[in-house]
């Protein structure tokens, strides 16, 4: 399979084509860091980096990968960064290239408004479960600031109610801060009901269900 | 500060701002390693229409918000209200202060407002993508209630491609931090080993230069591959690494030579605004 490269405007874009079509790809443009007062440093700051998927496992993406360092070292790039996440397989590729991670992003949050925050938990996980979307329910969830907040789901809408309906199917409790962590995707329901951190009573079906399309949503990240 | 911080007002972002924000932006980033200086016309270029980093102040000026006095500004914040990452919430994604006395308020009114005009705008949470090692910002988003997740996975990583080409381009920087120093008077070489890579450094006062390894280098520094970046983007104190074994030296007096690596490669707080990722 042949490597092409292709200049477009500040980027270049390594990649290898097969049957007319590219199956793996990397780009990457000149950019800046600063080393202190004096000195700063071109480096190639690389992006859109890909292999289509029934070209994977062929040794492709390393191919691409060599010839973009080639590349880089004759336009006197001394060193190479790019930003992504440890959540994706593509993170062990980078690091047999010699990529390592030198800073883990670490976002800080404030919850504003928990009520609309668990709204939009609930939206999610029904809105990525056709057994939930079957079902009309009544769901209570008590934050620990706040008394219970009482929601309707009716097919992929869910509507926050202003007071108790007469039945509730389900019913949890939980921290406000448990709340961000399963709505960002850095715990599974499972771990947070085993661990305890959120409690339950109601209608089990519904917890599997619940349950069932938050894991799914969830993308922790595993320590190396 | 000078100024009585009662007088501060916090108002939008006009036209004609982004010299004086730029030059807060330079002074405050001056202590980090990693942001490039701006022009000011680099700096507003960073907010322009359909930026994919930060948010367009052409189209919503209150995405920034400056702290000012009736004669200067004082601190400014950029906050996304439409962020492509985070549905529903908002992202603190810069913010800028003088690094005088007070300036910790400013900081605490700059998140309190951006927190208000989320609220405003309907989103449920506010999210401050400052760098943890920025400790002045970091500390005051805590007081206010932001709290650190566990880890969301964002990694940025970073690969040296050519030892002896880095450390030449790093040529200023060595003499500056050299300069600084009680060693500042060391002659000698350095041969720097990493895997394939080598190169030596030669110091010779007021000047450093970068060439091939030599015979009987006065310090012979061997890298492991995974640790040159940390090493060469600042992130692990010398001290540290040849304390994992992550790097070794042989040296007469290898005391001495940690001490003078040390002074060459720092750890330095890293921050790279979130408009200057790619």
């Amino acid at each position: 399979m042949e490597l092409k490269v292709k200049r477009s405007g500040k980027w270049l874009r390594v990649y290898a084509e097969a049957g007319g079509k590219d199956a793996s790809h990397l780009s990457y443009a000149r950019r800046k860091l600063q080393f202190g007062e004096e000195a700063t440093i071109n480096i190639a700051g690389i992006g859109g980096v890909g292999t289509e998927e029934n070209h994977r496992r062929k040794g492709l993406a390393s191919k691409v990968f060599a010839r973009a360092l080639a590349e880089m070292q004759n336009e006197g790039l001394n060193a190479a960064a790019l930003y992504t996440s440890r959540r994706i397989v593509a993170h062990r590729l980078y690091r047999r290239f010699g990529l390592v991670d030198v800073w883990r992003r670490r976002p800080a949050y404030k919850i504003l408004d928990p009520a609309a925050l668990a709204r939009k938990f609930l939206s999610t996980l029904v809105r990525h479960s056709v057994d939930l979307q079957a079902r009309r329910l009544a769901l209570a969830l008590t934050l620990d600031a706040s008394g219970p907040i009482y929601f309707r789901t009716e097919g992929s809408e869910v509507a926050a109610l202003s007071r108790a309906p007469r039945a509730v199917a389900l019913s949890l409790h939980m921290s406000d801060r448990t709340l961000l962590r399963l709505w960002l995707g850095e715990i599974r329901l499972s771990y947070a009901l085993a661990a305890k951190l959120v409690l339950w009573t109601g209608d089990q079906s519904v917890l599997d269900l619940l349950r069932r399309s938050a894991d799914a949503h969830a993308r922790p990240v595993s320590e190396e | 500060m000078g100024e009585d911080t009662r007088d501060v007002r916090i108002r939008s972002f006009r036209e004609g701002d982004e010299q004086v924000l730029c030059r807060l932006f330079n002074d405050y980033v001056s202590d980090f390693f990693g942001p490039i200086r701006l022009s000011p016309h680099a700096w507003r270029n960073q907010f322009r229409r359909q930026s994919w980093t930060g948010p367009s102040l052409t189209d919503d000026r209150d995405c920034c918000r400056i702290a000012e006095t009736s004669s200067r500004a004082l601190a400014y914040a950029i906050t996304d209200y439409q962020p492509m990452d985070l549905d529903g919430g908002a992202v603190l994604q810069e913010l800028c202060t003088t690094r005088e006395d007070g300036a910790e308020d400013l900081v605490h009114a700059l998140i309190a407002d951006a927190e208000n005009r989320a609220l405003e705008r309907g989103k449920f949470c506010l999210a401050v993508y400052l760098s943890p090692e920025d400790g002045g910002t970091a500390a005051a988003a805590e007081a206010r209630g932001c709290e650190r997740e566990m880890d969301e996975g964002g990694v940025f990583m970073g690969a040296v491609t050519n030892l002896a080409g880095l450390l030449s381009e790093m040529r200023p920087a060595l003499c500056s931090r050299l300069r600084a120093d009680s060693l500042s008077e060391w002659r000698g070489t350095i041969n720097v080993v990493s895997g394939r890579q080598s190169a030596c450094l030669e110091l010779r006062p007021p000047r450093v230069n970068v060439g091939p390894t030599v015979e009987s280098a006065d310090i012979e520094l061997a890298v492991r591959p995974e640790a040159l970046p940390l090493l060469l983007f600042a992130r692990e104190p010398v001290g540290e690494l040849y304390g994992q074994d992550m790097i070794s030296v042989s040296a007469r007096d290898v005391g001495e030579a940690l001490h003078l690596l040390d002074v060459l490669f720092p750890r330095v707080p890293l921050f790279l605004p979130r408009a200057q990722w790619w």
